[in-house]
C-alpha cells in the first residue's frame, strides 16, 4: 500500500452528497467509528496519518467468517482556501486520495489476509494486531507536485481533511449495483479537517 | 401555415431530442460499464452519473412533456385546429411505445431472474464449496504428511551420507516419500551445502534464514508455489559445523494458487448472490426503470414533435380550406416540403387558384346578366308609356287635320296621358336612379319602436286597420335610421296594399338569438290574397311588381338594405290567407341588455331565409 491512489480533483463532495441523500443511501448511525488525522511538512511531502478506532473485532471477524471480503478505506482530502472573489465559498478541493485494505480470510492459510489498493499483501492470525494494522495508515506520504504550478505549496495555506469508512461487504461485481439502494452497515466517520504541522525540512 | 421559422423550429427540435438520447445512450453504457467494473469501488464517477440519470435528464423530460401535454389540453379546450387529432396521435405513439417496451422489461427481468436462478442455483453454489473443501484437503494433507515426513525419526538416518553422496541421499528420500520434489541443506550460517531435486524451487539464503523451523509454509518463487518445512539435524562427523538445517519442499500444481483463488471469489460471489438475490432482482427493475423511463419519455417527446410536423400541413390545410369558403380566395398555403401532403397542398393551392377564376367569371357572367335583365325590364317599362303617348300623339293629329269640333277636348285628353305617362316614366328613372345609387348604411344605435310607430301610425290613417303590437320598449339596432324608415314604409305599405281597404296589418317586433347573433326582429303580417306560387322566387327582383304603377324597386331596394346591414329578410304567404314578412336586424350588443326586456329572450335555430 502506501501509495497515492490519486482521483480527479472536482466538486465531488457536494455531488456525492446529493446522491446519498437522493437516492436514501443514508449511512447507518456511526456507532463507536471514530478515528484522529495528522498532517505534517516534511521535504517534498505531506505526511498524512489516520488512525481509528472503535471497530469491533468480533464482528469483522463474524463477516469474513461468512465469506464476505471487508474494506477500510481511507479518504484524504488536500484543500486550499478559494482566491478572491470566491472567498466565502470555503476551500476548494485539490485532490481526494482513496487508499484502502480489503480484507478477507484465506482458507488455505488458515489466516486473515489484507491486501492494499496497490497490490501489497499481509496475513494476520492474531486479531488484534489485525485491527491495528487495518486501522491505521500511517506516514501516507503526498508529494507537493499534486498541486501543479502556482504559489510553493510548501508554504501556502492548505488544510487536509480525512474520514474512515468501513464497508462489512465488498460486493462482487454486479452485486455492486446494491451499494445504489443501501448501505450495507457502512460505517464512516465524519470529516476532520487538520491544517499541516510545518515539520523538518523546510 | 408551414413558414421557414416553424421548419427550423422543427428541426432544431428533432436535433435536440437526438442529442438527448445519444448523451443518454452514452450514459447508460458509462453506467452499465461503472456497475459491471464494480460501482462500490468508483462511487464519485458512479454519483455523478446516478444523479444525472435518475434525476436531472427524467426530470428534464418531465418537464417538457408536462408544458406539452399543458398546451394541448389548453388548445383541445379552445378547439384549436388539429388538437384533437394530435391527441389522438399522441395516445397511438404512446400504446406502440407501451406495447414494446412493456413486454420488453418483462421479459428482461424475468429472463434476469430466471438466469440468475438456473445459473447460479444452490447446487452449482455447492459443487463449488465442495470443490473447495476437497482442494482444501489435498492441501492439507500435502501439509501434514511433509510436516509428518520432518519429524519422522529415520529422516537423519537417511541424511548421514549427505556430505558424501547427496545425489544418493536425494533418491533415498525420494524412495520414502515420492511426493518430495526438492531438498536442501544449509549450514548455520545458512550456507548452502547440498541440493537436490527440482531446481525451480530451490531457497535463497534470505528466505531459509527468515523461515520459521518446525511449521510447513506455503511460498511462491518465480510463479511456482511449493510448501516447504524447515528442520534442524545432527550433522554427519564429517561435517563442520555440526548442525543442519534442512528444507523439503513439495511443490502445489500448477496454476494451484491460481485456482483456489478463483474458487474462493467465486464461493464468495455465490455467498453474497444466496444472500441478496432477491434484493438484486428488484435491484435490477429499478436500474431497469432508471434507463427505460426515459427512453419511454424520450419516445413521447419524439411523439410530440412527429405529431407536430404531421399536423402542421393538415392544421394548414383545415384553416385555409376555412378562408376560402369565408370567400378569401386569395389564401394559399407555403410548403417546403416533398412528400404526398405537398401534394396535397400543391393540389389544394391550384384547386384555389382555380376557384378564384371561376369565380370573377361567374361574377362577371352574372353582372352582364343581371344588366341585361335590368335594360330588358327597363326597355320594357320605358317602352309601355311609349305606346299610350304615342296613341294620344296621333289622336291629337288626326282631329286636328279634320278640324274636328272635339279637337280641344282631345287635344287636353291626349296631353293629360303624355304627361301621366311622362311622370311614370320619370318616377320608375328616380327609382332606379335610387336602387343604383343607394349609399352605405351609416351604422348607429338606433332604437327601432319609434320608427315602426311613427310607420305604422301613417298608414292607420287610411281604410286598412294596422295594428301595433307585441313591440318592446326599447329595441336597440346597430343600423342607418333613415334607411330603417325606408325598409319599413316600403313593407308596411306593400302589406297595406296587399290587404286593401278592408283588410288588415299587423306588426309585432321581438328580440331573437339564434347561431348567427341576436337580432331585432320585426314582422309585418297582412291578410291579403298571398303571393302565388310562381312569383314567390322572384318577389325580390328588380322591376317585379303585380301592382299597377308600381315600378318593382321596393322589395329589392328593402332586400339590399337589410343586406348592407347583415340582416336578413324573408316571407311566409299562402294563397287566401295573406303574408308575412320577417326583417332581421342585427342588434346593438354593447346595450343588448339594457335593451332587452327579459333575458330569456327567443331562442331559436333558424334556417335559411
Amino acid at each position: 500500500m502506501r501509495s497515492q491512489a490519486c482521483s480527479t480533483a472536482g466538486s465531488r463532495k457536494s455531488l456525492r452528497s446529493v446522491a446519498l441523500v437522493l437516492l436514501l443511501v443514508a449511512a447507518p448511525a456511526v456507532a463507536q467509528l471514530r478515528h484522529d488525522v495528522t498532517a505534517t511538512r516534511v521535504g517534498d511531502y505531506l505526511t498524512v496519518t489516520v488512525v481509528a478506532d472503535g471497530l469491533d473485532a468480533g464482528e469483522l471477524r463474524a463477516n469474513l467468517d461468512r465469506g464476505f471480503t471487508a474494506r477500510i478505506e481511507f479518504a484524504i482530502r488536500l484543500l486550499r482556501p478559494r482566491p478572491a472573489p470566491f472567498g466565502f465559498l470555503g476551500y476548494e478541493l485539490i485532490h481526494e486520495f482513496r487508499p484502502h485494505y480489503d480484507v478477507r480470510y484465506d482458507p488455505f492459510l488458515r489466516r486473515t489476509v489484507i491486501t492494499a489498493d496497490d497490490g501489497a499483501f499481509y496475513s494476520f492470525t492474531d486479531q488484534d494486531e489485525l485491527l491495528r494494522f487495518v486501522l491505521a495508515l500511517p506516514d501516507y506520504r503526498i508529494p507537493w507536485s499534486v498541486f501543479g504550478g502556482g504559489s510553493d505549496p510548501r508554504t501556502a495555506p492548505i488544510a487536509v481533511e480525512a474520514r474512515v469508512v468501513y464497508d462489512p461487504i465488498v460486493f462482487v461485481p454486479a452485486l455492486g449495483l446494491l451499494s445504489l439502494f443501501r448501505s450495507y452497515d457502512r460505517r464512516l466517520t465524519p470529516w476532520v479537517r487538520v491544517d499541516p504541522d510545518v515539520g523538518g525540512g523546510l | 401555415m408551414s413558414t421557414r421559422r416553424e421548419v427550423g423550429a422543427s428541426l432544431v427540435g428533432l436535433l435536440s431530442v437526438i442529442l438527448l438520447y445519444l448523451v443518454l445512450t452514452a450514459l447508460v453504457l458509462v453506467f452499465a460499464v461503472q456497475v459491471l467494473d464494480d460501482l462500490s469501488f468508483t462511487q464519485s464517477t458512479g454519483a455523478v452519473v446516478v444523479v444525472l440519470l435518475a434525476m436531472v435528464f427524467p426530470g428534464f423530460l418531465v418537464g417538457i412533456i408536462v408544458i406539452r401535454v399543458v398546451r394541448l389540453v389548453r388548445d383541445r379546450a379552445q378547439g384549436r385546429p388539429g388538437a384533437r387529432l394530435k391527441g389522438r396521435l399522441l395516445v397511438f405513439f404512446l400504446v406502440i411505445v407501451l406495447l414494446s417496451s412493456v413486454p420488453q422489461a418483462v421479459l428482461s427481468v424475468a429472463f434476469v431472474q430466471a438466469a440468475i436462478r438456473s445459473w447460479f442455483s444452490e447446487d452449482t453454489g455447492r459443487a463449488i464449496a465442495g470443490g473447495q473443501e476437497i482442494a482444501l484437503s489435498l492441501y492439507f494433507e500435502l501439509e501434514s504428511d511433509l510436516l509428518a515426513f520432518s519429524q519422522s525419526p529415520f529422516v537423519p538416518e537417511l541424511l548421514s551420507g549427505v556430505d558424501t553422496d547427496p545425489a544418493s541421499v536425494w533418491q533415498k528420500l525420494r524412495g520414502v516419500n515420492p511426493a518430495l520434489d526438492a531438498f536442501q541443506v544449509f549450514d548455520e550460517q545458512f550456507r548452502e551445502r547440498f541440493f537436490g531435486g527440482d531446481p525451480g524451487l530451490r531457497l535463497d539464503p534470505l528466505q531459509a534464514a527468515a523461515a520459521r523451523a518446525g511449521q510447513v509454509a506455503r511460498e511462491s518463487v518465480a510463479g511456482r508455489s511449493f510448501l516447504r518445512v524447515r528442520r534442524s539435524y545432527g550433522a554427519p562427523a564429517a561435517l563442520d559445523p555440526s548442525t543442519l538445517t534442512v528444507f523439503f519442499l513439495v511443490a502445489l500444481p500448477e496454476g494451484f494458487d491460481a485456482s483456489a483463488a478463483r474458487l474462493t471469489e467465486a464461493l464468495e460471489f455465490f455467498v453474497q448472490l444466496d444472500r441478496f438475490q432477491g434484493e438484486f432482482v428488484n435491484a435490477v427493475r429499478v436500474f431497469y426503470a432508471f434507463f427505460s423511463l426515459p427512453l419511454v419519455m424520450l419516445a413521447l417527446l419524439v411523439s410530440f414533435l412527429l405529431s407536430d410536423e404531421i399536423l402542421r400541413p393538415i392544421v394548414s390545410l383545415e384553416e385555409a380550406t376555412r378562408r376560402v369558403s369565408e370567400g378569401d380566395f386569395s389564401t394559399r398555403i407555403l410548403t417546403r416540403r416533398s412528400d404526398e401532403l405537398s401534394i396535397l397542398v400543391n393540389s389544394f393551392n391550384r384547386m384555389v387558384g382555380e376557384l378564384a377564376r371561376t369565380r370573377q367569371k361567374i361574377i362577371q357572367a352574372e353582372k352582364i346578366a343581371a344588366w341585361q335583365e335590368i335594360a330588358q325590364r327597363l326597355a320594357h317599362e320605358v317602352k309601355n308609356p311609349l305606346t299610350p303617348i304615342r296613341l294620344a300623339a296621333e289622336r291629337t293629329l288626326r282631329k286636328y287635320e279634320r278640324q274636328s269640333d272635339d279637337f280641344e277636348d282631345v287635344l287636353r285628353s291626349s296631353v293629360r296621358t303624355i304627361i301621366t305617362e311622362v311622370d311614370g316614366l320619370s318616377e320608375l328613372l328616380s327609382g332606379f336612379r335610387t336602387f343604383t345609387r343607394l349609399p352605405p348604411p351609416r351604422l348607429e344605435s338606433v332604437n327601432l319602436r319609434p320608427i315602426v310607430e311613427e310607420v305604422a301610425a301613417a298608414y292607420a290613417t287610411g281604410g286598412t286597420a294596422v295594428q301595433f303590437t307585441d313591440v318592446p320598449a326599447s329595441m336597440i339596432a346597430r343600423a342607418d335610421r333613415g334607411q330603417m324608415r325606408q325598409v319599413l314604409t316600403n313593407v308596411v305599405k306593400n302589406a297595406v296594399e296587399a290587404a286593401g281597404s278592408a283588410g288588415q296589418v299587423s306588426i309585432h317586433a321581438d328580440f331573437v338569438v339564434n347561431e348567427s347573433g341576436s337580432f331585432c326582429r320585426i314582422q309585418v303580417e297582412d291578410n291579403g290574397p298571398g303571393i302565388p306560387v310562381e312569383q314567390q322566387p322572384v318577389v325580390f327582383d328588380p322591376y317585379m311588381t303585380t301592382k299597377r304603377g308600381g315600378t318593382g324597386l321596393g322589395l329589392s331596394i328593402v332586400q339590399r338594405i337589410v343586406f348592407d346591414h347583415s340582416g336578413q329578410i324573408w316571407f311566409e304567404t299562402q294563397p287566401g290567407v295573406g303574408t308575412t314578412f320577417f326583417i332581421d336586424i342585427p342588434a346593438d350588443r354593447e346595450r343588448d341588455a339594457a335593451g332587452r326586456p327579459d333575458a330569456a329572450t327567443r331562442q331559436e335555430r333558424k334556417g335559411d331565409a
